[in-house]
């Protein structure tokens, strides 16, 4: 099992690390020979999120070289918070050497190691001083490698295809409502439709039946591609009909909470099902810096939608 | 019993609608009485008065009225000749029930409704860095520029379609940003079981007028363990009175508790004391944990009258801030009341 690669992008690296450590503890981090994903499971938050990143390889990462019995994937289980740790602290250095730029030829190395039977994984920064030698920061981060086997019991939640896609507002805009509505109750109905106009609506009802809060958000609709929108022509799909899922409100203000890093989020509405908000750190779009997903399963619920 | 919200049958007019531009003013007076959560509200000519009871000993009012409004439209429901006679426009017509934390919290939806601007500030800072690029063509019209001063808060419109309905709330920061519809469950309310501490304004023992500041300071401070609260009063001495070496003094309030007492004296100085009738020496006590009730809107209020008649009960009149230009035309006031404790007990 070798691994080795330079981390050329540490800021986005080190926003995703945040993000996740807002989230959850502990996560597992899979790198594969094209992209590296990130696993955070149900279980170990009270909150149902779960979250299944996929960041390519190319946007984090250079010289980037893996090597394993195991299709050449390597997985672990890493504490959020040291690899963020971690991160910040090459971060911190790079920032204050003065050659952020990258002129400077200072490189980070992360790699694979073992230090008394422990697996690590160990990040290491050179940087030229103004004396011309070199001088170098390390952490070993402590991991503990995954098999193969354990791996194909963690599955990705399986999904239809969204009904309706929309870009979510700001998020410190919805955070007061969402704070708001979440002292009400412990259900937060998300209702979106197609449009347009379209509208992402937050509904309670109180515990006790005691008070109905809707709060109307006027909002874009996402097209993915050229099919969808023929799609949506087709007479067929109700553009005013409102998608909606129950969900947890805890879950949903632990989702902005984890926004400390700015960044554009879609929100996908799989109409009873669940709830997938894809985050995007820096960049909307195809070469996107990292997209992170979380899923947020819909409450089993018999009520009328 | 919760209202039904059954749409088919609504009345031709909602028994009354208001709406305002800015919901700090009414929060503020309606967080003011939010040490109980049940609140009756009268709805009448003039505004709207909600009122809170604590240990059927003391009561809350906050009188919000109409013209805290931009609009405000009251329909009688079942306007007769005979009621209309009764009395003056006070003449509470239809009593109802809310929860008013909820009702608070339905304000401060967009977390917009507290008094203080420092909260507004932060809470706009980071909207226009994040979304401005996508978001602009659809939110910020042409003059909104103009508008994102310190005017920004939250806008209401509220209504009331009668017995059985829900009060709904219509709220928006802004026309082009989100809203929210809330539908507060209403409780029918029995104006028998209300309480209601008369005082006898003819027969009035001690009265005092003075800067909210300078009662706040002194209460704030008293320690949450103490009982009981006294409040003294005697007649202003007169200045060429030189005959007694320690002259009472004009207004204490003496606290006692568990751990010891506490006294504060007012001096009789114009710039403490506004106004100071008493004519004979007087003292009322009051539990602790009521008075201390008051002190929410104590906090935000500018002046507090305080009186107190022969039989003991107590009225603390708050002059709450309105938000309106600065001539005093309109006064917004929360009001307290409050039965003595029996001294010889």
């Amino acid at each position: 099992m070798r691994f080795r690669a330079c981390v050329e992008n540490v800021p986005t690296f080190c926003k995703i690390m945040q993000v996740i450590d807002r989230l959850q503890k502990k996560c597992i981090i899979q790198f594969k020979p094209d992209v590296m994903r990130i696993i955070c499971l149900s279980d170990a938050n009270e909150a149902g999120i779960q979250v299944w990143s996929e960041i390519k390889v190319s946007t984090l990462f250079n010289e980037y070289r893996i090597q394993s019995n195991a299709d050449n994937i390597i997985s672990m289980n890493i504490a959020s918070a040291s690899l963020l740790h971690a991160l910040q602290g090459i971060q911190n250095a790079l920032a204050t050497s003065g050659t952020g730029s990258g002129l400077g030829g200072e490189e980070v190395l992360m790699k694979l190691a073992k230090k008394n039977d422990q697996a690590l994984l160990n990040f290491a920064l050179t940087t030229p001083t103004r004396t011309g030698r070199l001088q170098s920061l390390t952490y070993d981060v402590r991991i503990e490698v995954l098999r193969a086997l354990d791996m194909t019991k963690i599955n990705e939640p399986l999904c239809p295809d969204a009904d309706t896609l929309v870009l979510l507002p700001s998020l410190p805009t919805l955070r007061s409502p969402v704070e708001r509505l979440r002292a009400l109750s412990s259900t937060l109905f998300v209702r979106a439709n197609i449009g347009p106009p379209t509208k992402l609506l937050l509904e309670v009802t109180g515990d006790e039946n005691e008070v109905k809060v809707k709060v109307e958000f006027g909002v874009k609709y996402v097209q993915i591609n050229r099919q969808e929108e023929e799609d949506a022509e087709a007479p067929g799909k109700d553009k005013e009909r409102l998608y909606s899922v129950p969900i947890v409100a805890k879950s949903f203000v632990k989702f902005l909470n984890c926004h400390i890093v700015n960044g554009h989020v879609i929100a996908a509405i799989c109409h009873r099902h669940c709830l997938i908000l894809y985050f995007y750190i820096g960049s909307a779009g195809a070469d996107a810096g990292g997209v992170l997903t979380f899923y947020i399963p819909s409450l089993v619920d018999d009520g009328p939608m | 019993m919760p209202s039904a919200t059954n749409a088919s049958a609504e009345p031709a007019k909602p028994v009354f609608t208001a709406s305002c531009h800015d919901v700090r003013y009414l929060t503020a007076l309606l967080r003011g009485i939010s040490f109980s959560n049940r609140a009756t509200v009268m709805a009448h000519e003039g505004g709207l008065r909600f009122s809170v009871e604590e240990a059927r000993t003391m009561t809350g009012d906050s009188y919000v009225h109409s013209w805290i409004f931009d609009e405000y439209e009251y329909n009688d429901p079942d306007f007769t000749q005979s009621q209309s006679q009764t009395q003056s426009s006070q003449a509470t017509v239809v009593p109802f029930e809310i929860r008013l934390n909820t009702l608070i919290e339905c304000l401060n939806i967009f977390g917009t409704a507290g008094l203080s601007s420092g909260s507004k500030q932060q809470h706009k800072k980071p909207r226009n860095n994040i979304g401005d690029d996508d978001d602009d063509s659809d939110r910020d019209g042409p003059l909104d520029k103009f508008f994102q001063g310190n005017t920004k808060g939250t806008g209401m419109r509220m209504s009331y379609a009668g017995a059985g309905y829900p009060l709904t709330l219509i709220l928006a920061e802004s026309s082009s940003g989100p809203t929210a519809t809330c539908e507060i469950t209403t409780f029918d309310s029995d104006p028998e079981d209300r309480l209601e501490v008369e005082i006898d304004n003819e027969d009035i023992a001690l009265k005092v007028i003075l800067k909210s500041s300078w009662l706040r300071d002194a209460l704030s401070e008293l320690d949450p363990s103490c009982e009981k609260l006294t409040f003294f009063g005697n007649p202003p001495s007169q200045s060429n009175n030189t005959s007694r070496s320690t002259p009472s003094p004009l207004f204490r309030i003496l606290a006692e508790g568990m751990f010891g007492s506490t006294e504060m004296d007012y001096p009789n100085d114009r710039e403490v004391v506004e106004t100071f009738i008493c004519q004979e020496p007087a003292r009322f006590s009051y539990r602790f944990s009521h008075i201390s009730k008051t002190l929410k809107a104590l906090q935000v209020s500018i002046k507090t009258s305080l009186r107190i008649d022969s039989k003991g009960a107590l009225g603390m009149q708050f002059l709450m801030p309105s938000g309106q230009a600065k001539e005093d035309d309109g006064t917004l006031f929360v009001e307290f009341r409050c039965i003595p404790l029996d001294d010889r007990l």
